[in-house]
């Protein structure tokens, strides 16, 4: 017989979320988060200039959070992300994007549930109609990787993959210890899950019945400034890549 | 072809069937044959070792597996025994003939950027079909969404195909579903975005043979297809 595992409940989570010049983005998070969840643990890592900060603009709001201003303008979400985990006091993390929203679809308790149940890593829930369960393979001998649909195994609304959204749960020190790549100011998000899924071999999935709003806010142009081409260039060079097959059947080299 | 492609034949209890298709794939291609292998897992006494042991003795590759492993098991055996960037993928009960023409069919695959999986028919069959989720019916329909010359790309093609190893075994095919496996691996496939067709120029020859004991309608199968992907049925029309 197995030691039943311990069950985790909101007061044992940090909410942590990073942002930058969307105030008002970040103050609808924090308060459908306060909504729907009693008394939430929240970090929010900001990396905006002073005139455009979180805690400058909602300030009341701001208050019910553990909220950190860099010093440094525009760190990458790398940086922010990181900030953010090493920030939280509790056994577990759930990550949040700040154009996210909570409404009463995000079940926290199921997602808790189904976490403790199949003894997962990282457990994502949908993003609106995204956040589909994808998977990340390697092709031509490991020289190109393919970003695609599809889930390797599912057991009731909970499907295996290699890489989620960016709202999810897990233990806190599974992700202090992965980290985001600092380096790579956007792209990030394949990078991360590529080593969380192949290197790390953690337990990925999505609880297909939970999701967040992903009410994408247009806002400051800040990642199709950032030289996208570079950063994903980077990212695949790391780990071998010359290129990079997306789910349209598009290639990318790096 | 050697360099290049692996002939994988997953063969149970129809040996003669098997001995044949290899006899076939030497008499066509000769020294320029593909690798071929075989993977069996049938009973001892109607394993083609034993049945047909020189026409074993004519594969580059015999993977004797334990009894009954299935369908999908073995193609994600042979996918993973072997390494030529090609596989060509036919079911025991298939012949090569005049109107196959391998290498060609492999050369249209190369040449084509946007083909990761291409097949021959199977005698006059097999002609391309899409595959469309309508409610919970998955549906799936004669027809294709762009032509050039023979070529079809669609979603849904037959057992005769040559394909990319690699991306072959990023798909896989569902190790739980002993028969059903098909619709289900065409269908993950085109939630992946794999481009799938057929060529209308070549084909295979098919001489049908049911192998004893074999049992085509299991329900049990095709229930947990369905439910895996949140389905009530699927309608061929």
């Amino acid at each position: 017989m197995s030691i039943m595992a311990k069950s985790i409940s909101t007061v044992d989570i940090t909410f942590c979320i990073k942002t930058i010049h969307r105030p008002w983005s970040c103050h609808r998070l924090v308060q459908s988060l306060r909504e729907q969840i009693a008394d939430p643990t929240i970090v929010v890592v900001d990396d905006g200039r002073p005139e455009l900060r979180f805690s400058e603009k909602y300030p009341e709001t701001a208050k019910h959070c553990t909220v950190i201003n860099l010093d440094r303008h525009d760190v990458g979400v790398g940086v922010g992300r990181n900030a953010a985990i090493d920030a939280a006091q509790t056994e577990h993390i759930f990550l949040l994007d700040d154009d996210h929203v909570i409404t009463a679809d995000f079940h926290i308790d199921r997602v808790c549930e189904y976490f403790t149940a199949h003894e997962l890593d990282v457990l994502a829930v949908r993003q609106g109609g995204g956040g589909r369960p994808t998977m990340l393979s390697p092709l031509m001998n490991g020289k190109r990787i393919w970003m695609h649909r599809g889930e390797k195994k599912r057991i009731g609304s909970v499907a295996w993959c290699d890489m989620v959204s960016n709202a999810f749960l897990a233990r806190k020190e599974t992700i202090a210890t992965l980290r985001w790549d600092e380096a790579l100011k956007t792209y990030e998000h394949w990078e991360f899950f590529y080593r969380a899924s192949h290197l790390a071999n953690l337990q990925i999935a999505v609880a297909t019945d939970c999701s967040v709003v992903h009410a994408h806010v247009a806002g400051t142009g800040y990642r199709d400034l950032r030289g996208r081409a570079k950063f994903r260039a980077m990212g695949l060079r790391k780990h071998g890549f010359h290129s990079l097959r997306y789910p349209g059947g598009q290639i990318v080299r790096a | 072809m050697r360099n290049q492609a692996t002939f994988c034949i997953k063969t149970v209890h129809r040996p003669h069937c098997c001995a044949a298709l290899v006899r076939s794939i030497h008499d066509h291609y000769g020294d320029h044959r593909p690798l071929i292998h075989v993977l069996d897992d049938g009973k001892p006494e109607l394993r083609f070792s034993a049945v047909c042991p020189d026409e074993a003795a004519m594969v580059d590759r015999l993977i004797e597996a334990e009894y009954d492993i299935g369908l999908s098991a073995g193609r994600n055996r042979l996918l993973d025994s072997g390494d030529t960037p090609i596989v060509v993928f036919a079911d025991d009960d298939h012949l090569v003939t005049n109107q196959t023409r391998l290498p060609v069919l492999i050369g249209t695959l190369n040449k084509h950027h946007d083909l990761d999986l291409l097949a021959a028919l199977s005698n006059n069959d097999e002609r391309p079909r899409m595959l469309r989720v309508d409610g919970r019916t998955l549906r799936i329909t004669f027809g294709s969404y762009r032509q050039r010359r023979s070529i079809r790309w669609c979603h849904y093609v037959g057992n005769c195909f040559v394909a990319y190893r690699d991306i072959l075994q990023a798909i896989r095919w569902d190790e739980s579903l002993k028969v059903e496996e098909h619709w289900d691996f065409f269908w993950r496939a085109k939630i992946a975005g794999m481009n799938v067709a057929v060529d209308l120029n070549h084909s295979f020859k098919h001489e049908h043979v049911d192998p004893p004991g074999y049992q085509r309608r299991r329900p049990e199968f095709l229930k947990a297809g369905l439910d895996k992907h949140g389905l009530e049925k699927v309608a061929w029309k």
